[in-house]
């Protein structure tokens, strides 16, 4: 019991601990939140590292390896914290304080936002896993060496065939990442046996740590409490993402969560220029396909965008422009390959892509239009959010132009969108759309960052741009 | 008097969207009378133990498939006239699904099945017009009971319930809107599909949807707003930030009442087992019993002994792969089709509820999928065949 409490507490002490050195001092508003949630999916990838280090020849003592390393780490991070904060100048924290009815409405959202992690936790708590690729897939690893007591290394099946005296496995998902698989390791290891519902909780601390990191970040770069109160509440609330989190197993919710922290980090940078946001924005991008094969794409869309901001903008287009210009010349002139973290070298030709992780892609136009709408306007799925999504745009789509923090995280999210277009639209992934399975789970990943747009548009429509302003943004 | 025409759009608004929802009859009545009304004792135990009482149908046990079925002859009543099903039941489980069966005069012998929202307290409804089998004369109808697939393990401790009544109804607002809200407000469990689009998993047709609906109802206030009250500016937006809000909050309050529901259902299931028991009690009893009889068997092979595993589905194959680690186990078909090698000899291939493999014993080999393999049994039990790799097969 001491020990399930200490595999979260542990990496949530070392993970806020690491949040508050990078961003030196946790004395802002929003602060608390920010490391809080930053923390605990900082902390159990930092777990996973670890695990994987120090016990991987003994994985049924994981946690009793692993603890003392994460109790060091936090404290040596809180130190720094500590030293850094009292050299760092301080954040903005005044606020003024709300009408009664607002702060009433605010810790009512609060109340609903517990209410709902309580009710998704219980869920997870009591069901053995269920969904499908959750124990087909995600907890073939983590079971098999927690089991074993130890690391094999799990190979491509006529590997696996080819060389019966090497003791290694093989699975449908033998190229899918370890990340998670470790975390499952040290929630096992700490619960003293492969307890899927006590490793399943996590799904519901990983919802729980999203929505903290993004009510810290959104109030962090200038959100109204109440604003940033509202669009956690409407995130929490999102059917599919409670779903991921009751019926927990799936990789989806943990690449949502981290290609969220990443874009929130990414966003307090550009509206405040802390180096340390940049560089945890960088952290868990390059998490992404750590976590997910998928996440490799939204890596290369995130660098690729994050680049781009960083160019002066008369270069930006010309930048954009040469890159078309030579994946052209490529195409034309019979290929081109890239590297892609995660999925190796892929290959481009016309009318074709081939991912090695993946296979080939043909390319060519597939009628979904129908299917993908249903899946977001009338399933069950987001409530109302991309109806929202609609009318917010309509209405601040001038803010683009005005707000540098809105427009990078929009052409983020827009070449995101063309990428699940062409996806869906071009490829044979269209049947995911068809029969409403892995699409919504691929909008999913955006659907956090979706969430700091909305923040953004909205923020300013009340406050100006005197955060911008103040930090001079280009 | 503008504020007055706007709340009486609104209130046209939201009726002419609700009737499109429900695909109203216009020319329909209000109310469709009695239609062909049943009571629960009306109707006979087909499958599993009922008996009659003054409430309706007390049904007590499950019968042959986990499944309970009563059921009522109907003296060819016609499908077109009577399209709108009443149903009402007290007790019903939050464990088990409920379908309506049928037979049509043309084709007695053909039953035909159509999965119904759960029922939940007092009336319910569903518009069989939208089913396309629901034509011509009706000689049978029944329903049927079963633990939800997937989910609730046949063993799980039936409690009784109670079919009240049910009626076969003419079209009539009443019953329209009835099985409109049945089907926007009515419980549904959690199933394989629910990671990937909610909703209930069923391939009845469904009614129109709630957030198509309340969408709709938004962008029409909006619009009354603007042309009646003539609001412009921050208070149209205002109006819009307050609706979205609004319309958000009552499709969440509707979800979590059904969250609610699904936890109370998982609690009949898990609440008083520990772990241990918990992890055996899922819907693949039978599956975990065949993995540990494999487990027993198979206990004391090296770690490198390659085992594979077929099954007559995908589900009772990754089930079994899952249930046997750590054991060094992979899927017989997966690997055969990426390694186009023979099997090593000493591999175990484990065969599980598959008709269309079998171990011949007089020749030494395991039959199946157009493969011969020559292998010595080491087990033959019930739908369950381990056997180990003699030489090099194909």
């Amino acid at each position: 019991m001491i020990a399930g409490v200490l595999a979260w507490v542990l990496p949530l002490f070392a993970g806020s601990g690491i949040y508050a050195a990078i961003n030196r001092g946790v004395g802002g508003r929003g602060e608390i939140a920010a490391a809080l949630g930053n923390g605990l999916v900082i902390g159990w990838f930092t777990t996973a590292f670890l695990v994987s280090l120090l016990a991987a020849d003994d994985t049924g003592s994981a946690f009793a390896r692993v603890a003392p390393w994460l109790t060091g780490l936090g404290m040596l991070a809180w130190i720094l914290a500590f030293v850094l904060r009292a050299r760092a100048s301080s954040a903005p924290s005044g606020t003024p304080p709300l009408a009664m009815i607002w702060r009433v409405a605010w810790w009512l959202l609060l109340a609903l936002i517990a209410a709902r992690l309580v009710l998704l936790g219980s869920e997870a708590l009591l069901r053995p896993t269920f969904p499908w690729d959750a124990w087909s897939a995600w907890a073939i690893k983590p079971k098999t060496w927690f089991l074993l007591d130890h690391f094999v290394p799990y190979v491509d099946p006529a590997t696996w065939l080819g060389h019966p005296a090497v003791d290694a496995r093989t699975s449908a998902v033998w190229s899918y990442p370890h990340l998670l698989a470790w975390v499952q390791v040290w929630l096992a290891s700490a619960s003293g046996g492969w307890i899927e519902t006590n490793i399943n909780l996590a799904w519901t601390g990983v919802l729980a740590a999203l929505a903290l990191a993004s009510y810290g970040q959104w109030r962090a770069i200038g959100v109204d409490r109440r604003l940033a109160m509202g669009l956690v509440y409407a995130l929490v609330s999102l059917p599919l993402l409670g779903a991921h989190a009751a019926l927990a197993g799936y990789a989806d919710l943990w690449l949502a969560a981290t290609f969220g922290m990443a874009t929130l980090a990414w966003l307090r940078w550009i509206r405040r220029r802390e180096a340390g946001q940049l560089v945890l924005a960088i952290a868990f991008a390059l998490c992404l396909p750590l976590v997910k094969l998928e996440g490799a794409v939204w890596l290369l869309v995130f660098s690729i965008i994050v680049v781009l901001d960083l160019l002066p903008v008369r270069w930006r287009w010309r930048v954009v422009a040469i890159a078309a210009a030579l994946i052209v010349l490529g195409v034309a002139l019979g290929g081109f390959v890239f590297p892609m973290l995660g999925l190796g070298w892929v290959r481009v030709d016309w009318g074709q892509v081939i991912v090695p992780a993946l296979g080939e892609l043909d390319l060519h136009w597939r009628p979904v239009g129908t299917a993908m709408l249903s899946g977001l306007l009338t399933l069950p799925n987001w409530h109302l959010l991309w109806y929202a999504l609609v009318a917010v745009l309509a209405w601040r789509w001038r803010v683009f132009a005005k707000d540098r923090a809105s427009a990078s995280l929009g052409a983020l999210l827009g070449v995101c969108v063309v990428f699940l277009f062409v996806l869906f639209f071009f490829t044979d992934a269209s049947a995911w759309a068809q029969n409403h399975t892995s699409a919504n789970r691929l909008i999913l990943h955006l659907v956090p960052s979706v969430f700091s747009l909305l923040a953004v548009l909205l923020a300013n429509s009340t406050q100006g741009f005197e955060v911008k302003s103040e930090h001079g943004a280009r | 008097m503008r504020r007055l025409l706007f709340a009486v759009s609104m209130l046209a608004s939201v009726f002419v969207v609700l009737a499109w929802a429900a695909s109203l009859e216009w020319r329909s009545p209000l109310v469709a009378g009695q239609g062909h009304a049943l009571d629960g004792g009306q109707f006979t135990p087909v499958m599993g133990a009922a008996s009659s009482e003054s409430a309706g149908l007390r049904i007590t046990t499950l019968g042959e498939g986990d499944t309970a079925l009563q059921a009522a002859a109907l003296n060819g009543l016609d499908a077109g006239e009577y399209s709108l099903l009443r149903y009402r039941f007290a007790d019903f489980p939050h464990t088990l699904e409920l379908s309506l069966m049928f037979r049509r005069a043309d084709s007695a012998d053909d039953v035909r099945v159509v999965s119904l929202p759960w029922p939940g307290q007092g009336d319910a409804w569903f518009d069989l017009s939208s089913v396309p089998e629901w034509s011509g004369r009706i000689v049978e109808i029944g329903f049927a009971e079963y633990p939800t697939p997937q989910v609730v393990p046949a063993s799980q401790p039936f409690a009784p319930f109670t079919l009240i009544d049910a009626a076969l109804q003419p079209r009539s607002w009443r019953g329209d809107f009835g099985a409109l809200f049945t089907d926007w407000l009515g419980y549904w469990p959690w199933s394989q599909r629910s990671v990937h689009a909610l909703g209930r998993d069923t391939d009845t047709p469904r009614a129109k949807s709630l957030v198509l609906c309340v969408a709709i109802v938004i962008v029409l206030l909006m619009a009354c707003a603007f042309v009646i009250l003539r609001w412009r500016g921050r208070r149209v937006l205002g109006l819009a930030a307050a609706a979205i809000a609004a319309g958000w909050f009552l499709l969440d309050l509707h979800w979590q009442a059904g969250l609610h529901w699904r936890n109370e259902g998982t609690r009949a299931l898990y609440a008083n087992l520990d772990w241990e028991r918990r992890e055996q009690y899922s819907a693949d009893t039978e599956v975990i019993a065949a993995a540990r009889e494999v487990k027993s068997l198979l206990g004391a092979e090296p770690d490198t002994t390659r085992i594979l595993v077929h099954a007559g589905s995908s589900f009772e194959q990754l089930r079994l792969v899952y249930h046997l680690l750590p054991l060094n186990v992979a899927v017989l078909p997966q690997v055969i089709a990426q390694a186009a090698m023979p099997l090593p000899a000493g591999s175990i291939i484990v065969v599980y509820n598959f008709d269309e493999w079998r171990y011949d014993a007089a020749r030494r080999v395991l039959i199946g999928g157009g493969l011969e393999i020559p292998s010595d049994a080491l087990l033959q039990r019930g739908a369950l065949v381990v056997a180990r790799v003699r030489g090099v097969a194909p």
